[in-house]
């Protein structure tokens, strides 16, 4: 057999047998082994409580994720998330961004939940231009700095108080509400910005209170308000904050209307706020019916893989990566080429509805009213169906 | 001999269809590389991203200046090109250095040096900011801080264990004691070359916040930009007393996050965001008997080029302004843009710095610099 092999070979020069391995290096440095996938950098607060939000945040990107590369992929490269855990702290934030952005080299980062993790994240896309895109964070700051590589897909906190004080007037007629705000995730630039909304729509801001995270007991800033007599009140804090507020406002026999925004729109508010829920008005980051088919697919394929009802955090993940494809399949993958791509995003169908990106990177689609009656969400414009 | 000349054949061929599955496969990957390298001009993010927003800071007070923007076209010199900028720093010998995106890079008389972790010259992937104590240079990475030593190569620097966060934002040299702004504090850097922290905690709340992205030191001052805003310490007093600390807030001053850069004139301080520059109208000597709210604004609409301004220098009684959009000054309260009269592109400015006349430009794309003596 050896034999036979040596005879084989002497048939052969030297220069010819050394060729081989030259040809084999060749192809070998030819083909791409490194970026035969897309590799996208996901931020979420994974072991800090985050209730069942994170859960459905990180499933819905895992499902987008799977539908996409069961299409393909993007131009025949495999999605990969790189999920990590920023504990919900901006220093670990920062850490978890910097390692994806040098060590993983990824192609875009989605994330970003409380604005000061958010900016962070931010801070540091925009110094290595690494296109970020929030489906979470509504802060409004986000995108009102002339960011180049960062994009929100969820409707900000502003659309939101322009639907809410909209409504407010057109349906309880209110004329002098009162605000009470958390310092964390809305902050006194964002009731600065509320007082001015409520301005446009005839309303005067009676009374401004704010109050720390981790404070449990709010009746002395229910007190303050009581005192200025509002015909409304509108809750900007956290879930569970809101939930006790709401309790000790309704305890406090403060029985005129209550709204708020995004985050009294969780199922964490409306678990903890119980029968208090009952006809608090609130925004509605996602209401299936203007998903379409889109949205009635991705709800059957999220129940079998999660057993788990998707709520608006799974269809703003979902949407979310969804549109990174989008931009992905019109650039080349590299960086600066996808940010290029999501800023020429002016429009798009997607299972919350349309949607589409303004000059700043700022989601168009305006904010939906919901009523909650019997701890469901009601569009306002079915209300009268139930 | 008939048979000499097949194997010479069978040769020819087996060497022509080598050369042939070579060359496709070096055609195939040039072609992918060279769809790969092209990036997309930056100016399509930047034309459909840059459309004017309100500037609605009711709690500020606006310049009386009206639009009296001048151009002024100046050579700007050849770019040296380098990974994005963002920090330069000219050495006592003249020597320019530079923290990039890719590492530091240097230049002297001509001469290019780059220092990259691929190089195995600098241990970071990344430079992040530059300082010079007078003996060696300090670059702060966003993977920890390093000095050069005399191998020709940077080392990460002792006791970095010390440093409350490996994420350097800032490095500072005051004459007499390297601070260092990092994700979750600043440390201040003694004699013994030991580190000491000064963060939120231990200040008792006279530092606002820990994220200390821009560091500054005036007098017996430390001025610290950060998440919150701006904190002020004098450093003649316990930072531990938060009474020896001032803090300008974010929400109540109207400063639009993040800050992006600060700068002193000799007499007001000037701090760079994204939506203009801003004038703290408290001069130095009054920053405790003064509230400190009142601030100047200058953005597009009084002549700026854009509203992101990435970095600012006060030099020879201008304020230099490196914007997203080329570069700018103020003097005598008047904008005025200064662009390359041999070139249309604006660079994006990410970093400024000062030597005599030369004012050398830090951008995304590598460095340049200008001789503003031109310009006057």
């Amino acid at each position: 057999m050896i034999s036979r092999i040596k005879q084989f070979l002497r048939k052969f020069d030297i220069y010819q047998l050394l060729a081989l391995p030259v040809l084999v290096i060749v192809i070998f440095s030819a083909i791409d082994f490194k970026t035969s996938e897309i590799v996208v950098g996901v931020i979420l607060p994974l072991s800090k409580h985050q209730g069942i939000r994170v859960i459905n945040q990180k499933n819905g990107l895992m499902l987008a994720a799977k539908h996409i590369n069961r299409l393909g992929g993007i131009n025949g490269r495999k999605i990969l998330l790189k999920i990590v855990d920023n504990e919900g702290c901006p220093e670990r934030t920062a850490e978890m961004m910097r390692d994806l952005i040098y060590e993983n080299e990824v192609a875009a980062v989605i994330g970003g939940i409380k604005p000061d993790e958010t900016r962070v994240i931010q801070t540091m896309a925009e110094q290595a231009q690494v296109p970020f895109l929030t489906p979470f964070c509504t802060h409004f700051e986000i995108t009102a700095n002339d960011a180049r590589f960062t994009f929100r897909s969820i409707t900000d906190d502003q659309k939101q108080f322009e639907a809410l004080a909209e409504f407010a007037a057109k349906r309880f007629a209110c004329r002098k509400p009162a605000i009470i705000y958390d310092h964390d995730l809305y902050g006194t630039e964002s009731a600065q910005r509320f007082i001015e909304n409520s301005g446009r729509h005839g309303q005067q801001v009676c009374a401004a209170v704010s109050y720390n995270s981790g404070n449990m007991n709010f009746r002395q800033q229910i007190e303050s308000i009581q005192s200025a007599n509002p015909d409304s009140v509108f809750i900007l804090a956290p879930p569970a904050d809101s939930a006790i507020i709401l309790r000790h406002l309704r305890e406090a026999r403060f029985s005129r209307p209550v709204f708020g925004g995004n985050a009294m729109a969780t199922s964490d508010f409306i678990e903890a706020a119980g029968v208090y829920s009952e006809g608090v008005v609130v925004t509605l980051p996602f209401n299936a019916r203007l998903g379409g088919q889109r949205s009635e697919y991705f709800l059957t394929e999220y129940y079998e893989t999660s057993r788990l009802q998707a709520d608006a955090d799974a269809a703003l993940a979902y949407e979310s990566l969804m549109i990174l494809a989008l931009a992905l399949k019109s650039s080349t993958a590299d960086r600066l080429s996808i940010a290029t791509s999501l800023a020429a995003l002016h429009g798009w169908e997607s299972i919350t509805g349309s949607g589409g990106f303004d000059a700043n990177g700022n989601q168009v689609r305006p904010a939906e009213i919901a009523i909650i009656k019997e701890r469901q969400k009601i569009p306002a414009n079915l209300e009268e169906f139930f | 001999m008939k048979d000499g000349a097949k194997t010479k054949n069978q040769s020819y061929v087996f060497w022509g269809i080598l050369a042939l599955i070579g060359l496709s496969f070096y055609l195939i990957n040039e072609k992918k590389n060279y769809t790969q390298l092209t990036p997309p001009s930056a100016e399509n993010i930047h034309s459909s991203r840059s459309g004017e927003m309100g500037t609605a800071q009711a709690s500020k007070r606006y310049s009386d200046t009206e639009d009296t923007s001048g151009n002024i076209s100046v050579p700007f010199s050849r770019l040296v090109k380098t990974g994005s900028v963002n920090d330069l720093l000219v050495d006592p010998t003249g020597k320019l250095w530079a923290a990039t995106e890719d590492g530091v890079t240097s230049i002297f008389n001509d001469q290019t040096s780059h220092f990259s972790i691929n190089q195995g010259r600098f241990p970071f992937p990344q430079a992040q900011s530059l300082a010079y104590d007078g003996q060696q240079l300090w670059v702060g990475s966003l993977f920890g801080l390093c000095t050069k030593g005399s191998a020709n190569r940077f080392q990460v620097a002792e006791n970095v264990s010390q440093l409350p966060s490996l994420i350097v934002w800032s490095t500072v040299w005051d004459g007499a004691a390297l601070w260092i702004g990092t994700q979750a504090g600043i440390a201040l850097r003694g004699p013994d070359g030991n580190f000491q922290t000064i963060s939120k905690l231990n200040t008792n709340g006279g530092l606002r916040d820990n994220w200390c992205k821009d560091i500054m030191r005036i007098a017996n001052w430390l001025i610290v930009a950060h998440d919150k805003g701006i904190s002020l310490w004098n450093t003649s007093f316990q930072a531990s007393n938060p009474e020896w600390w001032k803090n300008i807030d974010n929400a109540r001053s109207g400063i639009i996050r993040p800050i992006n850069g600060l700068a002193f004139d000799g007499r007001n301080v000037w701090i760079a965001t994204s939506r203009g520059v801003l004038l703290l109208d408290t001069s130095l000597d009054k920053f405790f008997s003064e509230t400190l709210n009142n601030l100047i604004s200058y953005s597009r609409i009084h002549g700026l080029p854009t509203n992101r301004v990435n970095t600012l220098l006060a030099h020879k009684g201008s304020i230099w302004l490196g914007t997203e959009e080329g570069l700018a000054r103020i003097k005598d309260e008047k904008i005025q843009i200064i662009s390359d009269n041999r070139a249309g592109n604006r660079p994006k400015i990410r970093k400024l710095a000062a030597s005599g006349d030369i004012l050398w430009i830090g951008s995304d794309k590598g460095i340049q610099f200008i001789n503003t003596a031109m310009v006057e």
